[in-house]
């Protein structure tokens, strides 16, 4: 049997077993989907904003959603297959055709169907704890995909999860109703017509257009603004349109029809607009307003959420991209905030990452009596700090360590497991 | 495990075969871990009318690390120690620590202010409840969820089922 003789001693017996276990991994992806009718965790999903460095500025020639972010296209699955991941061997001659099939090139649907799925465990370790160590076997367990005819499209993606009873993260996007226990989840879903090439019109739940959609969603920036990928989609209206140096999309916001009761929706809208310079540049402005009778965390009555930001990518060269966010947060009866994060990317070799990232928030001393005592992030400044490292290390899957330090809360260590189908 | 396959050696082998290991060995353990679980343990153990509110321990909603310093925290605190995130049974080892304690010293216990569904942080009755949102579909129309309800679930498979079917037909039609 050929056995990795181009990688280094070190790693040859490991390469070994790895291959001998390649077999086992696909049918072990297939066992997901079985296992995600049975149990589940669902919290995060996938996009890299970092592609900018491939010159890849437009999300919508690699992801059904023209914002970015989960399935992929065809297109999409080559580019990963070429770019994205970890290769081990110098391409002599002919490049190989890249895989754009399902399950690792080994079911290519129709033209008119994507398919695809995501698994991620997660480890958690905080080292100052007295149990020190969470394993999460299954943080995503989703199937997602969309079938297009002719101009119309219609997608979504269905997992399970489980979320604690009072978790506000996870919960939102719940299917059935089990209050304390495993329940079927569904981020997105939604009926759509592409006008043209640049503009699509869609409805249903769908991401909030609102700043970088990075993968992060544990990041400040996207849970001030509640505009995470985990469970923070909304039902609504969305016009996107992706040209060669606009891209943008506004969404009407009706409100999460996975909750209830109807006073605990939020409403309102939902924007974002990135222009292309040249030399791999992109800048935009989000904004984003709802209102709620009733805050469904805070129980605040007539709740009025407001965040307006800017943000950028950045890639000087290739290896390095650097991404910025800062957003303002207005919050009915509360003093005016903010949330950013600036993100460096050094990727050395092709799908191994080394990631920076500071972030600094402060949600606004609540206005009330008696006046609350600040803290940080409720009135002063607070302050977090990642460290990361990212590997692609084959065709669809990822490795993922991070480092997590911030301020008032204890030290982090996450290690997450990814494949997507 | 299958013994006939190499065993990795590298750190980076152990750490990779590890993680694919502990993927594969799945659902064992349980998956909350961090103090979100402690407003449902505090209402299960005390039989409370409504599910408490972040308040109840911290001064800001949600809760952020470094703000769990109200009354009923810092009693808490004392009679049980430090708590790890999502140890629910430290909330059973403090209530049932509590006694008669008094804390706002309104002349009814914590305890018994919980049960009642009042706030043991301030005099008189206050307002500990969270907000009564339900999550799922239909979740608007129902006063408490349907434990153990699929409906849902049943509707949207039978949803794609029904697109796929009409793909297919379009298919074979074409």
């Amino acid at each position: 049997m050929r056995c990795f003789g181009f990688l280094p001693a070190t790693v040859v017996q490991y390469a070994c077993f790895m291959k001998e276990r390649i077999g086992r991994w696909i049918r072990l992806a297939s066992l997901v989907v079985a296992f995600a009718f049975v149990f589940g965790r669902s919290t995060t999903a996938h996009a890299y904003a970092w592609m900018i460095k491939h010159e890849y500025t437009s999300c919508a020639t690699c992801h059904a959603d023209p914002s970015g972010g989960e399935l992929l296209t065809k297109y999409g699955r080559a580019t990963s297959d070429i770019v994205l991941r970890m290769h081990y061997k110098k391409q002599d001659g002919e490049p190989e055709t890249p895989k754009t099939g399902v399950l690792w090139g080994l079911w290519d649907t129709p033209d008119n169907l994507l398919i695809s799925g995501s698994y991620r465990s997660l480890t958690v370790m905080r080292p100052d704890q007295a149990d020190p160590v969470k394993f999460i076997p299954v943080m995503v367990a989703d199937l997602g995909g969309q079938l297009t005819l002719g101009n119309f499209m219609v997608g979504g993606t269905i997992g399970l999860g489980r979320s604690a009873r009072g978790a506000v993260h996870g919960a939102p996007a719940q299917v059935t109703t089990n209050e304390d226990g495993y329940n079927l989840l569904s981020r997105t879903h939604y009926v759509g017509m592409k006008l043209g090439d640049s503009v699509w019109v869609r409805g249903g739940r769908l991401n909030l257009p609102f700043g970088v959609r990075m993968p992060e969603h544990t990041t400040w920036v996207r849970d001030a603004t509640r505009t995470d990928r985990d469970s923070d989609q909304q039902h609504g209206v969305s016009l996107a349109y992706v040209g060669e140096r606009i891209r943008m999309e506004a969404m009407a916001i009706a409100g999460n029809y996975q909750l209830g009761p109807d006073r605990y929706r939020e409403r309102g809208y939902s924007l974002f607009i990135e222009g292309v310079g040249a030399g791999n540049i992109a800048a935009g402005l989000s904004s984003k307003v709802t209102y709620a009778g009733e805050d469904r965390i805070t129980g605040e009555v007539d709740s009025v959420r407001q965040a307006h930001g800017m943000m950028m990518r950045w890639a000087p060269v290739q290896s390095l991209v650097v991404m910025a966010e800062f957003d303002a947060l207005f919050r009915s009866r509360a003093d005016a905030g903010y949330v950013g994060f600036t993100q460096i990317d050094y990727e050395p070799v092709g799908g191994l990452h080394f990631l920076l990232t500071g972030e600094m928030l402060d949600e606004g001393l609540a206005i009330q009596s008696p006046a609350p005592v600040s803290a940080p992030g409720q009135g002063q400044p607070k302050f977090g700090f990642w460290a990361s490292i990212d590997w692609f290390l084959y065709t669809q899957l990822e490795v993922r360590i991070d480092a997590i330090a911030r301020q008032n809360e204890p030290f982090t260590l996450l290690g997450q497991f990814h494949l997507y189908l | 495990m299958n013994t006939t396959m190499p065993r990795p050696t590298s750190p980076l082998a152990k750490l990779l075969s590890s993680l694919v290991v502990s993927s594969s060995a799945l659902f064992v353990s349980n998956p909350a871990f961090a103090s979100d679980v402690f407003p449902g343990a505090v209402r299960d153990t005390l039989e409370m009318p409504c599910l408490p509110s972040c308040l109840l321990c911290h001064t800001v909603n949600p809760g952020m690390a470094g703000t769990a310093t109200q009354h009923f925290a810092n009693v808490m605190v004392n009679a049980a120690g430090l708590p790890n995130p999502g140890e629910t049974a430290w909330v059973e080892r403090g209530l049932a620590a509590l006694g008669a304690t008094d804390k706002d010293a309104d002349g009814m216990s914590d305890l018994d202010e919980l049960k009642a569904g009042r706030d043991p942080n301030v005099k008189g009755v206050g307002d500990i409840c969270a907000p009564d949102v339900h999550y799922g579909c239909g979740a608007a129309s129902v006063a408490k969820p349907a434990s153990g309800s699929w409906s849902g679930a049943a509707w949207f498979v039978l949803g794609g089922l029904a697109v796929a079917a009409v793909a297919r037909a379009r298919r074979r039609q074409a």
